[in-house]
């Protein structure tokens, strides 16, 4: 029973300090959505490459579509940051099942082509049609109206953070209940042995559209906050570097890890900021150096290496959980 | 007796003097943001090694209040991330003015928060016409390309160039200059006998310079973001069409930067711009000068180190005539309207639409002592950006 209320405990703090956040640091609000923000891409792409074991390097694609759909939603039909979102998600969601119908009969190096050649493909798509997109120079004149008609989004950032974190709670539970059933454990099946699931009769195919849709949509949401966050969208949330960057954050955090993805992001995120605060011509060294400590020395990643400070702390408790 | 009063009285009155001077030497914080890492990097060097040069020559105080600069880098093209470092130079390091902005979707992404925070902010790129209406407390000091993009359209017409075909990159900017092309020159009276848009990634030109060959056109007026598209551009026109007898028109392309890339190619090329690093004037041989004398023979002025070498000037007459405590409001309405010279010639704001006007300068490459540059042939003087009067508010 006390281990069990411990238990609970141990899950709800990550959340409560979350919130602590916006008093404890006022002045960095916007950081705070976007480590926030960059936690949930990465979760949607552990979902797709940890768990599916889809081998992506076009993520930033979806993130892009659901960071547009954001911003036309809000220009061209309704300003309303809910309803943007909810469009987003589900317009990502929709290219994900498409493409994924499309490709996800490969496997291996030709999957990670075809997802790296969609993944330019739309960003051609995006800097061409200028009219819809504002093309190379961004698309902007997104003003979200208030949070439920009731929340500005202020100078401070107060609003955008919280209405993130609520938005990535929702997410998160989400995405742990699924991972947690029987479609989660199958997707991992998959990834070990698709051939022994597809002998089980598990219709494997359609378990990884429906993965792949879901971490699309999930990653369009993070867009769409980044979106409205910030105001504006560029090609460059399209682009290769947006999925390079997800992926190391989600390899930093370590994969199939249930914190994970938002460790990664909050190390990623807070050195990037303050490794180019200190020194904004030499930084990027910093980050590097960072990476190969990483991938070097933890398994994985960080979650890897709070496992290994934890097994000091109680040599007494072997096993995993 | 008296020497040593007086010599009393003069210690006493200098030591009032220092202490005066302590209490009053405030800081004034400019938070620069530009691209300091990546494949643009160059900007954020230019940037800072022009900026170090303007406070080498004027000093790092000014009315006793000394002025900081805290640079920032976003990478590139990044609107979140630099909103984020937006906020945080304003909001956490209190800076009384924001400067740099490379890419048009970064100084994009700071509009409303400047609004918001009321912080003059002075753009030394970002050459997108629309940029500085997002925000009343918007200056910029660099140029627009409808700007560059019509003098050049002019020039053509008026010196027998009736039939053109421009080539410009698949991006926003190049749609800028191809369209303002085509507007000018169709209004002179000359005919555009096709408007190609070429991928930012290609890298070889010749299937769409052969059919421009086959055209049988003027001139060729071509757009292409810097760097190893507008090399090749140059190169493919010099070995297909400069035989043909078909002249080369540009805007930014032969930037001194690029031209050791391009090499013999560009000798004749015509463009127009509103910075020339031939310039004959003192205060751009100062520029040169200590840019040299500062970082090496190899330095070379160009737009970025123009753009923050007169933001810096803007900046430091700002906080000269109200002090340290100078609001937005105050810095903006000095500026509207306000005329200096500069490194690229007279330079001024206008008072309506707070963007430059300026000459913008018709030049040809040359060689000159084994370099090649760019050295001015005609002036278009004091310019305003088209595009406001094409497009009012």
């Amino acid at each position: 029973m006390i281990a069990r209320a411990g238990n609970w405990a141990m899950r709800a703090a990550p959340w409560l300090a979350a919130i602590a956040v916006n008093w404890i640091a006022p002045d960095y609000m916007s950081l705070a959505a976007s480590v926030l923000t960059m936690g949930l891409f990465a979760l949607s792409l552990d979902l797709a490459l940890g768990h599916a074991g889809i081998v992506t390097l076009g993520h930033g694609a979806f993130y892009g579509v659901g960071a547009y759909a954001a911003g036309i939603f809000a220009i061209h039909v309704w300003a309303d940051p809910l309803a943007g979102l909810a469009a987003a998600t589900l317009v990502a969601g929709l290219v994900g099942a498409v493409t994924g119908a499309l490709i996800l009969d490969t496997s291996g190096l030709t999957l990670m082509m075809l997802t790296l050649a969609i993944a330019s493909m739309i960003a051609e798509f995006a800097n061409s049609a200028r009219d819809l997109t504002g093309g190379d120079d961004g698309l902007t004149g997104i003003r979200p109206s208030p949070v439920l008609g009731l929340f500005r989004f202020d100078l401070w950032g107060h609003t955008a953070y919280l209405y993130t974190l609520a938005v990535v709670f929702v997410w998160t539970m989400i995405a742990w209940r699924i991972l947690g059933s029987p479609f989660g454990h199958s997707l991992d099946g998959v990834r070990q042995n698709a051939a022994r699931m597809r002998a089980i009769g598990a219709p494997v195919r359609m378990r990884l559209i429906a993965a792949y849709a879901l971490s699309a949509a999930m990653a369009g949401t993070a867009g769409a906050l980044g979106a409205q966050a910030t105001k504006t969208v560029s090609l460059a949330s399209l682009g290769v570097l947006t999925s390079g960057t997800v992926l190391m954050v989600a390899v930093l955090g370590g994969m199939r890890r249930r914190w994970g993805a938002y460790l990664g992001a909050l190390v990623y995120v807070v050195g990037q900021n303050f490794a180019a605060e200190i020194d904004p011509f030499r930084w990027m060294l910093v980050i590097g150096l960072m990476m190969i400590a990483v991938v070097m020395f933890f398994e994985n990643g960080l979650a890897g290496l709070v496992d290994l400070l934890d097994r000091r702390a109680r040599p007494s408790t072997g096993g995993g959980k | 007796m008296t020497t040593k009063l007086r010599n009393l009285g003069v210690a006493v009155a200098m030591a009032t003097a220092l202490a005066a001077g302590a209490v009053s030497a405030e800081t004034v914080k400019v938070g620069v943001i530009a691209t300091s890492s990546g494949p643009f990097a160059r900007w954020g060097e230019q940037f800072q090694q022009a900026i170090q040069v303007y406070q080498k020559i004027h000093g790092d105080t000014v009315n006793g209040t000394k002025i900081e600069i805290v640079y920032r880098d976003d990478g590139g093209p990044d609107p979140a991330r630099v909103k984020q470092l937006a906020e945080g130079l304003i909001l956490r390091d209190r800076v009384k003015f924001l400067a740099g902005f490379v890419f048009t979707p970064n100084a994009l992404a700071v509009a409303d928060l400047v609004t918001e925070s009321k912080t003059p902010t002075v753009i030394f790129n970002a050459a997108t016409a629309v940029v500085v209406r997002k925000s009343p407390y918007f200056v910029r000091t660099s140029h627009t390309i409808p700007q560059v993009a019509k003098p050049i359209a002019e020039w053509a017409y008026a010196n027998g160039i009736k039939r053109v075909v421009t080539a410009v990159s698949d991006y926003a900017p190049g749609f800028d200059a191809e369209q303002t092309f085509a507007r000018q020159f169709k209004a002179a009276g000359g005919e555009v006998l096709d408007s190609i848009r070429i991928p930012l990634s290609a890298t070889d030109f010749s299937p769409f310079f052969e059919r421009i060959g086959q055209m049988k056109p003027d001139a060729l007026f071509i757009f292409g973001p810097g760097g190893p598209p507008t090399v090749g551009m140059i190169n493919t026109w010099a070995s297909r069409l400069k035989p043909a007898g078909i002249k080369l028109l540009c805007t930014a392309e032969t930037q001194e930067i690029d031209l050791p890339k391009i090499g013999p190619a560009a000798l004749g090329v015509v463009s127009a711009f509103h910075y020339t690093e031939t310039v004959d004037n003192p205060l751009n041989k100062a520029l040169w000068k200590n840019l040299t004398e500062m970082f090496g023979p190899k330095t070379t002025p160009d737009l970025a180190s123009v753009g923050a070498y007169d933001g810096m000037e803007l900046i430091y007459r700002a906080v000269e005539k109200f002090g340290p405590n100078v609001t937005g409001d105050q810095a903006i309405s000095l500026w509207k309207g306000i005329a200096f010279d500069s490194p690229r010639g007279p330079f001024a704001i206008d008072p309506v639409t707070r963007d430059m006007v300026e000459n913008i300068y018709l030049r040809k490459v040359e060689e000159r002592d084994g370099k090649l540059v760019n050295v001015n042939f005609q002036t278009f003087p004091m310019v305003k950006d088209p595009w406001k009067e094409w497009n009012p508010e």
